[in-house]
């Protein structure tokens, strides 16, 4: 090792820096240069002097540092406030504003729409009647139509009752075997059922029960046929209401002048040109007097026609009717009469 | 157990604080805060300004701790903050009139012959073990490690103060490690001329 090595590891081996093979290597070279070994020994008793006095710091220093160091590291915190930081620029964007917008909307709809079907449930039914038409009580059914059977081989026998039960399809609106068209009930009335294909018959009975005394009970729509039970109890009832039944005020007259019409037309060109007038006016004024007035010329027309099964029809509807019960009664003679004639030999 | 904790490492300290054992970092401020209150007080010649540095030096310790990787020394990165603090106040002080060490301590109330500001520090808790020089001779040392050039003294304060091995001090002051130790023996060298007057006294010290 050389003087120029000893200068360039000097203050290593002045601080113990240096590794023991060096630091041997250089004492060796230090003892036997004097030019090092001044050097050396210079920087050694300059090193030795210099000893700068430690003073000590304020002996409150410590507690005030721990005080101020007390709060908890800040740095879990930071990156909380990081974390949130980035998450709220995020969620800042326009992308994640539409998403939200749209989410919302969503949200709303479903509510919206789960709150209507809570409201009406999937069995309710919705039934829409035309305005000013009057709700009257059921239709009295025959004991005959209590039958499904019976009611399904003559059609005829039910009475002129369409009924808009609770068929998941608009049901026929026909007049069982009369000429009262289906359409001419399809503007009138608009019943729109959600039910079961097959309803029940407490179901057939509690429509018949909300419904309009217009809407016809119609052969062709057994369904809607009300058991025997229930359907024979509740005519007593309805009888009682249809005594009592107030004449619609709003179309009393019309009615009254749909009838003298019908049978002015009946005067002057027959029964088969003024039959479906007075059904017309039977659906529109039913249970009123004029209704029942219209039902009992319909009746009679029929019978006049020959097509008993219709005039039978109506004339035990009107069985049901206390005022025109009588002339029901002997309607329905007449027609016994007449049926009994040609089964004679 | 508490000895065991005391002999521990820095940077095992230092990871203790990180999982959130308050001890820990009271052990690493006792440790810590005298070499680094007596490097401010050269650094800075200001009691006040020193202890603002010691305090802020560990407030930031504890503010960043979870930024320490153990990989890292702890010393260097303390005296690295204590560094740029005492840069801080450095800039501030330059900004208005301060006392050197040398000065009178109350030069404006007529006391122009008391103890200067390196006198009273050096008296105040001097460790008498660590030091048998006589009160000129500390006087010269201080107002000569005040004269050193600032690349020089605080190499110089960071080795004898701190015992801050080169490598160490390479990395707090930002500069290579030989450079560090060609600026310690230049620092040396102007003591040495400084205090060459007691030479012979120190020769006879050994």
């Amino acid at each position: 090792m050389d003087c120029d090595k000893v200068e360039s590891a000097i203050i290593d081996e002045l601080y113990g820096e240096l590794d023991e093979v060096t630091s041997a290597a250089v004492k060796r070279h230090v003892a036997g240069c004097s030019r090092c070994t001044t050097l050396l020994s210079g920087l050694r008793a300059t090193r030795r002097i210099a000893v700068l006095p430690l003073v000590d710091p304020p002996p409150d220093l410590e507690r005030r540092i721990l005080a101020a160091g007390t709060d908890p590291p800040i740095a879990p915190v930071r990156r909380i406030s990081r974390v949130v930081s980035a998450a709220g620029s995020w969620a800042m964007r326009p992308q994640s504003a539409m998403a939200a917008v749209f989410l919302v909307m969503l949200g709303a709809s479903v509510l919206l729409l789960r709150g209507r079907s809570s409201r009406a449930p999937a069995s309710a039914e919705m039934i829409v009647t035309e305005k000013g038409t009057p709700a009257p009580a059921a239709v009295a059914l025959p004991a005959s139509a209590a039958q499904p059977s019976e009611r399904a081989a003559a059609p005829a026998a039910t009475p002129p009752t369409v009924a808009r039960t609770t068929a998941p399809k608009v049901l026929p609106q026909t007049v069982a075997g009369g000429p009262l068209e289906p359409g001419s009930l399809a503007g009138r009335d608009r019943a729109m059922a959600k039910a079961p294909a097959t309803p029940k018959p407490e179901e057939g009975a509690d429509s018949l029960r909300t419904e309009s005394a217009s809407n016809f009970a119609g052969a062709p729509a057994p369904a809607a046929a009300p058991p025997a039970g229930r359907g024979a109890a509740r005519p007593a009832k309805n009888a009682d209401d249809l005594d009592t039944a107030a004449e619609p005020s709003g179309g009393s007259s019309a009615s009254s002048n749909g009838l003298a019409a019908a049978i002015a037309l009946r005067d002057s060109q027959g029964c088969r040109a003024a039959v479906s007038r007075f059904d017309e006016v039977a659906q529109h004024a039913a249970g009123s007097s004029s209704g029942w007035e219209a039902l009992l010329q319909s009746a009679r027309c029929y019978r006049s026609l020959g097509d008993a099964p219709n005039a039978r029809a109506r004339l035990t509807t009107l069985l049901g009717v206390a005022q025109f019960r009588d002339r029901a009664r002997s309607e329905l003679e007449v027609l016994d009469r007449a049926a009994a004639i040609p089964s004679q030999p | 157990m508490s000895e065991h904790r005391s002999d521990a490492g820095d940077e095992a300290l230092m990871a203790r604080f990180q999982s959130g054992d308050r001890g820990a970092f009271a052990l690493l401020v006792r440790r810590h805060q005298r070499p680094l209150y007596n490097f401010a007080l050269r650094h800075l010649a200001s009691s006040v300004a020193a202890e603002e540095v010691v305090q802020d030096a560990f407030l930031r310790v504890v503010q960043s701790a979870s930024d320490f990787r153990q990989t890292s020394r702890f010393t260097a990165w303390l005296y690295t903050i204590a560094r740029n603090l005492c840069i801080d106040a450095l800039r501030k002080k330059a900004q208005r009139p301060h006392r050197s060490l040398d000065e009178p301590a109350s030069p404006n109330e007529g006391d122009a012959h008391g103890p200067s500001l390196a006198e009273r520090t050096a008296d105040r808790s001097a460790n008498v073990e660590r030091s048998a020089l006589s009160l000129q001779m500390r006087a010269r040392l201080l107002l000569a490690v005040d004269q050193l050039p600032d690349d020089q003294r605080e190499v110089f304060l960071l080795r004898e103060l701190s015992d801050l091995p080169f490598k160490e001090i390479a990395v707090v002051v930002g500069a290579p490690e030989n450079t560090v130790k060609s600026r310690m023996r230049y620092a040396l060298e102007r003591l040495q001329a400084a205090l060459s007057e007691f030479e012979e006294y120190a020769r006879a010290l050994r």
